[in-house]
């Protein structure tokens, strides 16, 4: 069978690193090749120079045999390359059937807009697909996995050949996590190449013919999917074995109830959400993306409202009003999106780190620069932050160095309670066992922390107990040394379709 | 992010009360100053006055189009009262020195196109700030109008020019422009690159658009239109003044901004900035009307301002 | 892209992007400015008269640039401070038959209420700041118009500005008034909590609201003092022209974005300082009054000023890490 893509050899220099050093990958007509690797294994670069959108350093790239290393990225397109990149690229204002033909709208003889043709292609497209919807709603209104959809739509529209989908499983779950599985077997039937990217392991096995793993820029192995295993895939990818990350760190002393949460609940977000958390341990949420996991805590910090439901905190219930308040309650959160609103990228470390803890820092509204400065520095060398020079804005420092301090800014406030929302997220992976190992630490002298991941291994790793959610309310309430990833994962998709979901974990 | 109701095919169930009540508020305010406008006196709702209300918004209208372009790309052009009198000085020069009117008013359309060309240059190519870059468009293109004469007037011997501000011309004119900008938005492709331009840069170079011409290309045409203006305005008042349009850049903000147009981009329909300038221009007809003192109608333009986007902003963030 | 940029500050020394730090610039341009005001005045600029001038001509736009600079600080924009000067000079003229004591005070107190106005608007209207003071500025205006019927108001006796003095010894009094508003403001933003909250609401806003910052008070208070610096202006506009009247405010209000800009302090928010803006005012004030000096035609000095805020712009733009 002749290959559809291939890429030879392909290299990427950046000043101070090396993206791509000497990758090659090629892809054959109707399969899908999962490409896999760790945050920085150079799977986003791989696939920009494959669309064309950035130019390699050396190396070729073949398309159905013909030359097209530095064919600008329109004409690949009209060749049949598309990327459907993570964030979707699509114009809330318009509509899906706009958004499906933006820069190639079909024309009548005068130039103008052809909106019968342009309506009855989308239509076809989106049939080609098998999800039924409405191409006249305006995109900006539609749920995720529609505007999904659309995007791959759109990829399609040009002549599609070679599809390229970067983590789109990241943000379904359940339901749509099928139909997306079910759209990519019925493109694939067409013959149509999928290079598939996604940090869900689990998938590969689900959809793929082969997969390629990188690690740090630089080619591992392109293995078929029947001659290779989870536990093989993870250690080609870290150089670590699964069992290094999945060892329960044992052996806490669990003390008196910090917080307690009954029937929470909040129209549309989550329903009857209970539960307590105690000194010294630490509750884990799991649950697939949209379960809700995030809104809760939002709620309980005072980010967000909700309808019904009480907090106790040590017992007595209280109304949290903002996350200020919260504060000085003792209750600190590491939010989930870390850019937007986790770190000031343009203020200092130093700026970062001591924001929650401002009024205990002053007199009259003036600062204490001394104790703000020791502070910050006890900190930065509990945390082990690397940079090199407190003043300098954050925004130079790594993914992991930018985490510690947002860990320091919720530390400096002294909080009992200590919530994490997917806490190692973007880390690397050094820094990522610092932040399991401080965590642990934090939680034998005392702590009381709430942990959302989803990474399994990662929450049964570190909690003490599990909550599951699923679709807004918990399916199951587990204890971490005795669960397993699959139980979480059967409870964490919803109950029709468990069967099908349920992913071969080793 | 919301729990995944793939149940609903098709969006959200979204045509509720709350999301029409957006949609057509532009058209609700409009209503709701007709009828106070018809209950504070019998002669606001006639022909005459109408047409009159009509003729008065024509010159703010032009402009508040090539202002609605620009904002629609996320950008804003505080230059468009500048340009309008450096039109109105040009062509009325070139009328004066003997040219046809019509050469005239290409010449100076011609220029002010250019200078927002340079305009549109220096914030797409050159990434400067689009307020900064205007407000200095706006200084230079009113200093230069007021080198030509040293500040004088320019006046203007009889000619068909002047009856451009005559009459019915203006809405005319006004109207034609808006036609033409119509067709370009909603007819031909460049409309939606315009929209997709201002909505999702990323989604609009990634397919394919040139997005730097189409911001050069909203400044060029913010510029044109203020062109028109300054001749409606040099035809009307029969002379030219270098200290024409003061203020007028702020008008057609708050017309488009009423007329449901966002100033981060993407969000806008031209029939809203149409309405925006009727009910500006409504707003003092009315207080005029009603005895008032005319400088009440500041006032009323900042309430306004503040309860219609207040109200929007609102209704949109109800989820908080 | 960024992947241009990063080779480019590969290429140049550790000392070159040392160089390249905006502050720097904006000092060296004064610098050279300053060099040439002094050989194309054949030395007139100098004269202590004559930077007496330009500080005491910077009074107004001056004391409300540092009001401004502490509103785009929060990445936010007051359009409304010329008009409010306006007013509350208006309000203060109206009253000097009850003396300086109660005319001023009525004038601060009209500052503090627009500006407390416009941030209850942007907060709790959730109005964007452009469109809400923008909204300001025409009320503010339409107010100015209907108490004073919209003749101007003469100063019937001139009142001195402080201390019964116009002068301490040869500086003006309103340029010591502005350069006190800025000391006020600028120990504001460096020494206290509020400070520090100003410039990460700037930075980076929900980032501040999620770490518990009181985004709510702290803008209020932002958009009162800038309310307070405009009613500042207007006090010492009547000390200085003697009279007043609505469309005072007219250019104030540019006036005092210019020198933000000029001094480099971002649009963005999160980057800049009252001082900064200082030498953005001095800038300015050079700059016309060179051309002054020169005399250039009164009516290209708005085209070189057009001209000038270009260049600075492109090259802090150019020359600052993103």
């Amino acid at each position: 069978m002749s290959l559809l893509l291939e890429a030879k050899k392909l290299t990427k220099r950046y000043p101070g690193t090396l993206a791509l050093d000497e990758v090659s990958f090629d892809l054959k007509p109707g399969e899908v090749h999962c490409l896999i690797g760790e945050n920085g294994a150079g799977k986003s670069t791989l696939i920009k120079i494959l669309s064309g959108a950035i130019n390699q350093d050396s190396g070729k790239i073949l398309l159905e045999g013909t030359d097209v290393s530095h064919m600008p990225v329109r004409e690949r397109a009209e060749r049949g390359v598309s990327v459907i990149y993570q964030d979707l690229n699509l114009v809330p204002q318009l509509t899906v059937a706009e958004n499906i033909f933006l820069g190639h709208e079909p024309r009548t003889s005068m130039g103008t807009v052809d909106t019968k043709r342009m309506k009855k292609l989308s239509e076809k497209l989106i049939e080609m697909l098998g999800v039924p919807f409405s191409i006249q709603s305006k995109v900006g209104d539609l749920t995720i996995p529609l505007q999904q959809l659309t995007a791959t739509a759109r990829a399609l529209s040009l002549n599609g050949k070679v599809l390229i989908m970067d983590e789109p499983s990241t943000v379904l779950s359940g339901k749509d996590l099928q139909v997306l599985f079910d759209v990519v077997r019925r493109l694939q039937a067409q013959g149509i190449g999928i290079i598939y990217i996604s940090h869900h392991i689990e998938e590969v096995f689900v959809l793929g013919s082969r997969v390629t793993v990188l690690r740090d820029g630089h080619f591992v192995a392109t293995k078929d999917v029947a001659d290779t295993s989870k536990d093989d895939l993870i250690r080609m990818m870290v150089g670590r074995s699964i069992n290094d990350l999945n060892k329960p760190l044992g052996g806490r002393t669990v003390g008196e109830e910090v917080l307690r949460v009954e029937h929470l609940s909040r129209r549309h977000y989550f329903d009857d959400i209970s539960f307590t958390l105690h000194a010294g341990e630490v509750l884990g949420i799991a649950g697939l993306v949209g379960a809700g996991r995030t809104e809760v805590i939002r709620a309980i910090v005072g980010l967000d409202r909700f309808d019904n439901g009480s907090i106790y905190l040590h017992g007595h219930p209280r109304a949290i009003h903002s996350p200020g308040h919260a504060v000085s309650l003792g209750i600190a959160l590491v939010p989930e999106d870390r850019k937007a609103e986790g770190i000031i990228s343009v203020l200092s470390v130093r700026a970062n780190a001591t924001l929650s803890v401002l009024p205990s820092m002053s007199t009259f509204g003036f600062l204490h620069f001394a104790k703000l400065k020791s502070k910050v520095d006890g900190l930065a060398r509990i945390l082990a932050i690397k940079a090199t020079r407190l003043e300098a804005p954050v925004s130079g420092l790594s993914g992991g160095n930018q985490q510690k301090v947002v860990l320091a800014k919720c530390l400096a406030t002294a909080c009992r309670i200590l919530i994490l929302d997917e806490p190692t997220r973007g880390v690397d992976v050094g820094t990522k066992f610092e932040i399991y190992r401080l965590i642990d630490e934090l939680v034998r002298s005392g702590m009381a922390v709430i942990l959302i991941s989803s990474e399994l291994p990662e929450v049964l790793t570190l909690s003490d107990r599990v909550l599951v959610m699923s679709e807004g309310w918990i399916a199951a309430e587990l204890d971490a040394r005795t669960a397993t990833q699959e139980e979480i994962m059967r409870n964490a998709v919803p109950r029709a379709e468990a069967r099908a979901a349920v992913r071969t974990v080793q | 992010m919301r729990l995944s109701t793939t149940a609903d095919a098709g969006g959200l169930p979204s045509m509720n009360l709350r999301s029409a009540a957006m949609e057509y508020s532009t058209w609700i305010i409009l209503l709701a100053m007709l009828v106070v406008g018809s209950l504070v006196t019998p002669l606001f709702l006639t022909v005459a006055n109408l047409v009159d209300v009509l003729q008065q918004s024509a010159i703010i209208g032009v402009l508040a189009i090539g202002q609605f372009l620009v904002i629609l790309t996320g950008g804003i052009d505080l230059s468009v009262g500048s340009v309008l009198a450096l039109s109105a000085m040009l062509s009325s020069l070139c009328i004066r020195f003997g040219l046809d009117p019509l050469i005239a008013m290409l010449a100076a359309t011609v220029g002010c196109g250019v200078f927002g060309a340079g305009s549109g240059i220096a914030i797409a190519k050159g990434n400067l700030p689009p307020f900064i870059v205007t407000f200095a468009m706006m200084a230079i293109t009113r200093g230069i109008s007021l080198t030509l004469t040293s500040g004088g007037p320019v006046n203007l011997p009889p000619s068909w020019f002047l009856s451009l501000g005559q009459g019915l011309w203006p809405e005319a004119i006004w109207a034609i422009v808006a036609a033409l900008i119509y067709v370009l938005l909603v007819k031909l492709p460049i409309g939606r690159h315009i929209y997709a331009s201002g909505g999702n840069v990323d989604a609009a170079q990634v397919s394919g658009i040139n997005t730097t011409k189409i911001y050069v290309l909203v400044y060029v045409l913010s510029g044109v239109c203020a062109a028109i203006g300054g001749f409606i305005f040099a035809a009307r008042s029969t002379v030219a003044l270098p200290t024409y349009g003061v203020g007028y850049e702020l008008q057609t903000i708050a017309a488009c901004v009423l007329g449901g147009t966002d100033l981060f981009g993407g969000i806008g329909k031209l029939s809203g900035v149409v309405l925006g300038v009727i009910i500006l221009t409504l707003l003092s007809n009315i207080l005029d009307l009603a005895g008032v003192n005319p400088f009440w109608n500041f006032i009323a333009i900042g309430l306004a301002l503040w309860i219609s986007v207040g109200f929007r902003s609102r209704l949109a963030t109800k989820e908080r | 892209m960024s992947e241009v940029n990063a080779v480019a500050t590969m290429k140049l020394g550790k000392l070159h992007q040392k160089l390249l730090n905006a502050k720097l610039i904006i000092l060296a341009l004064f610098v050279v400015l300053l060099g040439a005001a002094q050989v194309a005045s054949h030395g007139t600029f100098f004269e202590v008269q004559n930077i007496l001038n330009i500080l005491a001509q910077n009074s107004i736009s001056g004391s409300l640039a540092v009001g401004q600079t502490m509103v785009i600080l929060s990445s936010g924009i007051d359009l409304s401070l010329g008009s409010v000067t306006a007013l509350s000079s208006i309000v203060a003229a109206m009253l000097q038959d009850h003396g300086p004591l109660i005319a001023r005070s009525a004038a601060l107190g009209v500052g503090l209420a627009c500006g407390l106005i416009n941030g209850m608007v942007i907060v709790f209207g959730r109005v964007p700041p452009f469109i809400a003071t923008l909204g300001m500025m025409q009320a503010a205006l339409g107010v100015s118009y209907v108490v004073s019927n919209g003749y101007p108001i003469y100063e019937k006796e001139h009142v001195a500005l402080a201390f019964g003095l116009d002068k301490l010894g040869a500086v003006p009094m309103i340029a010591v008034l502005w350069f006190l508003v800025a000391v006020v403001a600028w120990i504001l933003l460096r020494f206290t909590r509020f400070g520090a909250y100003v410039y990460a609401i700037g930075g980076n806003e929900r980032t501040a609201l999620t770490s518990g910052v009181s985004v709510a008070r702290t803008k209020l208070f932002i958009y009162a003092f800038s309310g307070l610096c405009a009613a500042i202006g207007g006090i010492i506009s009547i000390n200085r022209l003697g009279y007043t009247q609505p469309t005072l405010g007219a250019s104030y209000t540019l006036d005092s974005i210019a020198p933000v800009v000029l001094g480099g302090t971002s649009l963005f928010g999160g980057v800049g300082g009252v001082w900064y803006t200082m030498l953005g005012v001095m800038v300015a004030g050079t700059l016309n009054n060179l051309m002054v000096l020169l005399g250039v035609n009164i009516y290209i000095v708005q085209i070189v000023q057009g001209v000038i805020i270009l260049s600075f712009v492109f090259l802090f733009i150019r020359f600052q890490k993103r």
